[in-house]
């Protein structure tokens, strides 16, 4: 029973991928010229390591490939359009809906025409090019396998990803057009929201904004996730990660046929089936367009404005000429409650310090890490400016920088200090709201004080980076202006603990421009700036 | 046997979601199509034929009531959907096949498709087989849709406004092809049309259909039967239609000129005659109606295109 529905099933996919064999074809080129040229032009080049201690061994990818290789992504939005023509065309539907399969069966074989057009030549090919490059790499000894890998399967998650939101906003949608420039909408903002909404709630609390989290890339475009994780440079995690954005891709495809089932001939058409859908997008949409305005120091009016046209001209298109005065009045009040939406959404992110984020150290045992406080006073000096480190440790030699006597204790007392005058200098959250409609930034001040808390993690003898014995790696820092009434509160603070070293460091310019730098009074520097 | 039992169906105006205004297409229809007949709808534009067309092949779901064929519910049933084959009103999807595309394509689908069949019918007709649909007239693309669909050999063929864009010649041709082979295996042909006469001299049965509701359902000659123009000569008085309501016929439509009444009027000659012969006339002349007569009295009787049928008078 089940072999003959499978049988079934796949009769109808190969029908359907018979019917669509340009888009097939296309795919297989350009999958099939990246496979080869990958092959075939990857090359091996050698580079001396750190301090000239070993040579390594690097694969080289042929960018062509990669670019054909990525080329293929997006012709599975297509190719899911015109499997799924019958969810906006009357007269395929007819045709698909009166043929003898049931809903689940025509579903089914409609993903597996889409496996076959798109997802399993994508699987194959970069595949058998990854698996061809990892044999070649290990008889090479080559040091970037993994690297390789992963980003091998960074381009198949995207097609999957691209599938995916196809898929779904296709059985979401009931017109050709809107099917298309909803999927295009989608992708971008589940792709760039989330590493958007990150950063935005790190810069409000003052963190760094190269820090995203693994949870980013679960499911979004896997090529801005890649981005962000080169600055991570965790290989395995891209494999894990990645793994699990093609399963949540997977299943959000299976899922989408429970919109499917439910879809009969009568919403054919209908630009937007599902109300919920639209309104999710819209909303993510003005999120995205709103946060971009914040995130670039943009003054968030002209955003106002953006997002009013933008919104407007998709109601309008989607009403298909059917405008009344009540419809127009229930569009600007949706844009006014999602706008509203948006600020509140950064008010409580103001007023919380980033959803308490501001409080986050990167491991839940700090002990032994290197801690780094920099207060720096541009407003101290004349003809200068003022730095105060703090530092975990006082020996400056090259042997001992990596060591560190601070515990977890008084790595998390040293943290509510910083906290406790990152909240103090900050401004009002009605300022905060005032700030996002005018030039100065919510995050930025005029202030001359400027406060930097930065974490190192020692390298361990005997690991990847073993020339970097005598060394450390930067792990995480944040950062805030100073009111400068509270610098030297803070200063004083911070000495009143007892257990971090302190320097300071003045930088006076003469008249000639040329910069004597003391350090704890003594002159150690003296060039031309 | 099809049962198409008290159907309704709402359509709700495009837009978003499910806020938009609504319309009944169909309401409360109920009919029974049997075995091995041609069926023939008719009904007024935006009637209803095509929605319910397309509900008695599962492309819509039923609102209310059942659709039934062989006694089990066609919507999402794959095994009952094998028995039927529906042509709809359009032939623009199929552009992107060649004749040889479209039937493997079927192939995939109906396990009973007839590759026999094809190639004789397609000798007939002398189709080419690997020109793209999109290359064909319309009427050679009507002609490559019904050679596919006798060949899926099921036991309901549905066409939508199937004859349309064929010439007189090849209309007549593919008509007798359809009959020909739908009668030789007994099968149930349920076509629907605007073109009357052509329901008239195809079907042995027929439904008339207006703004969703059913009108009558019926043998075309029991329906032929049950309607009747009929001429009333009063020299002094004409008789007037309240006259003719009182021996209590049903008046679906009247006219007057002199002397001379003319009135058709539902219900079999033997009935009419037995009831109007109460009334004094000189002449009562009984004359049989054409089924597109008794398509306009009916839709006139209910205000359809009465401003243009009255003007034509």
């Amino acid at each position: 029973m089940a072999a003959g529905s499978f049988q079934k099933i796949n009769k109808a996919a190969l029908a359907e991928v018979r019917t669509h064999k340009k888009v097939s074809i296309i795919t297989y080129i350009l999958l099939g010229l990246g496979a080869l040229l990958y092959i075939c032009t990857g090359s091996f080049s050698t580079y001396t390591e750190y301090n000239g201690q070993f040579d390594a061994v690097n694969f080289e990818r042929s960018p062509m490939a990669m670019l054909l290789f990525c080329a293929s992504v997006p012709i599975g939005l297509i190719a899911a359009v015109l499997v799924f023509r019958d969810m906006n065309s009357i007269q395929h539907c007819d045709v698909q809906h009166s043929l003898p399969m049931s809903s689940l069966q025509r579903f089914m074989s409609k993903l597996l025409a889409l496996a076959y057009m798109h997802i399993i030549p994508s699987f194959v090919f970069m595949g058998s090019s990854a698996l061809i490059m990892t044999l070649r790499c290990m008889a090479e000894n080559a040091v970037n396998t993994k690297e390789n890998a992963a980003g091998m399967l960074c381009i198949f998650a995207a097609a999957m990803f691209t599938d995916a939101v196809a898929v779904f906003t296709v059985c979401c949608c009931g017109a050709l057009a809107e099917s298309i420039y909803f999927s295009v909408i989608l992708v971008g903002c589940l792709s760039i929201i989330p590493t958007m909404m990150w950063n935005f709630i790190w810069e409000i609390c003052g963190g760094n904004v190269f820090d995203p989290g693994k949870i980013l890339g679960l499911w979004t475009y896997s090529v801005v996730y890649a981005v962000e994780n080169i600055c991570d440079g965790s290989t395995v995690s891209s494999f894990t990660i990645m793994t699990i954005n093609v399963l949540i891709s997977a299943a959000v495809m299976l899922l989408s046929y429970f919109i499917y089932r439910k879809r009969d001939a009568r919403s054919v058409g209908t630009p937007i089936y599902s109300r919920l859908f639209f309104e999710i997008v819209m909303a993510l949409g003005v999120f995205t367009v709103y946060l971009a305005f914040v995130l670039t120091e943009i003054n968030l009016s002209y955003g106002l404005i953006m997002v009013i046209v933008i919104y407007l001209v998709i109601n309008i298109v989607i009403s298909r000429a059917k405008i009344g005065v009540k419809s127009f009045m229930a569009w600007l009040g949706k844009y006014v409650l999602t706008t509203a939406a948006f600020l509140i959404f950064v008010a409580a992110a103001y007023a919380t310090d980033g959803f308490s984020t501001a409080k986050y150290l990167p491991k839940t045992d700090m002990s032994g890490y290197i801690l780094d406080i920099s207060l720096e006073d541009n407003g101290y000096l004349e003809n200068g400016y003022r730095t105060v480190d703090y530092s975990s440790n006082d020996d400056t030699s090259d042997k001992n920088m990596v060591r560190s006597d601070l515990t977890d204790e008084q790595f998390r007392e040293i943290n509510d200090v910083y906290v406790k005058y990152f909240k103090k200098s900050r401004g009002s959250v009605a300022e905060c709201m005032s700030d996002l409609f005018s030039d100065s930034h919510i995050y930025n001040s005029n202030s001359n004080n400027y406060c930097m808390l930065s974490i190192d993690e020692p390298y361990k003898a005997g690991s990847y980076h073993a020339d970097h014995e005598h060394s450390r790696a930067w792990l995480y820092n944040k950062s805030f202006y100073v009111k400068e009434e509270l610098g030297s509160e803070l200063e004083k603070e911070l000495d009143s603990l007892g257990y971090l070293d302190k320097h300071i460091t003045e930088t006076r310019y003469d008249q000639n421009g040329i910069a004597c730098v003391y350090v704890d009074g003594e002159l150690v520097d003296n060039s031309d700036y | 046997m099809i049962e198409i039992e008290k159907v309704s169906m709402v359509f709700r105006q495009k837009g978003l979601g499910k806020g938009g205004t609504e319309f009944k297409a169909l309401d409360d229809i109920s009919i029974t199509i049997p075995d091995g007949c041609i069926y023939g709808f008719l009904g007024s534009n935006g009637a209803g034929k095509s929605t319910l067309m397309r509900m008695m092949c599962g492309v819509y779901n039923t609102d209310e009531g059942s659709i039934k064929i062989d006694g089990k519910e066609v919507y999402n049933d794959p095994e009952v959907k094998e028995k039927i084959f529906f042509v709809n009103d359009e032939t623009v999807q199929y552009g992107a096949f060649t004749l040889d595309g479209l039937r493997k394509y079927y192939k995939a689908y109906y396990p009973t498709f007839s590759d026999e069949v094809f190639d004789r019918l397609n000798k007939k007709l002398s189709l080419p087989l690997n020109k793209r649909l999109s290359e064909f007239s319309k009427g050679m693309k009507r002609q490559a849709v019904v050679i596919i669909g006798l060949s899926c050999m099921t036991q309901y063929l549905m066409l939508d406004e199937a004859f349309d864009g064929l010439d007189p010649a090849m209309r007549k041709l593919v008509k007798n092809i359809i009959v020909d082979e739908m009668i030789d295996r007994e099968a149930t042909l349920i076509v629907s049309s605007h073109n009357v006469a052509e329901i008239n001299e195809l079907c042995d049965r027929a439904m008339l259909i207006h703004k969703g509701k059913l009108l009558f359902a019926d043998e075309i000659d029991e329906i032929k039967g049950g309607f009747h123009k009929v001429q009333l000569v009063r020299k002094d008085v004409p008789v007037g239609r309240d006259e003719l309501e009182t021996v209590d016929v049903e008046v679906m439509q009247y006219s007057s000129m002199g002397s001379v009444s003319q009135a058709v009027i539902k219900g079999t000659e033997e009935e009419i005659m037995r009831k109007l012969s109460v009334l004094k006339t000189e002449v009562t002349e009984v004359i049989p109606l054409t089924l597109e007569e008794i398509f306009i009295y009916e839709l006139e009787a209910r205000g359809y295109g009465s401003g243009i049928i009255s003007e034509d008078k």
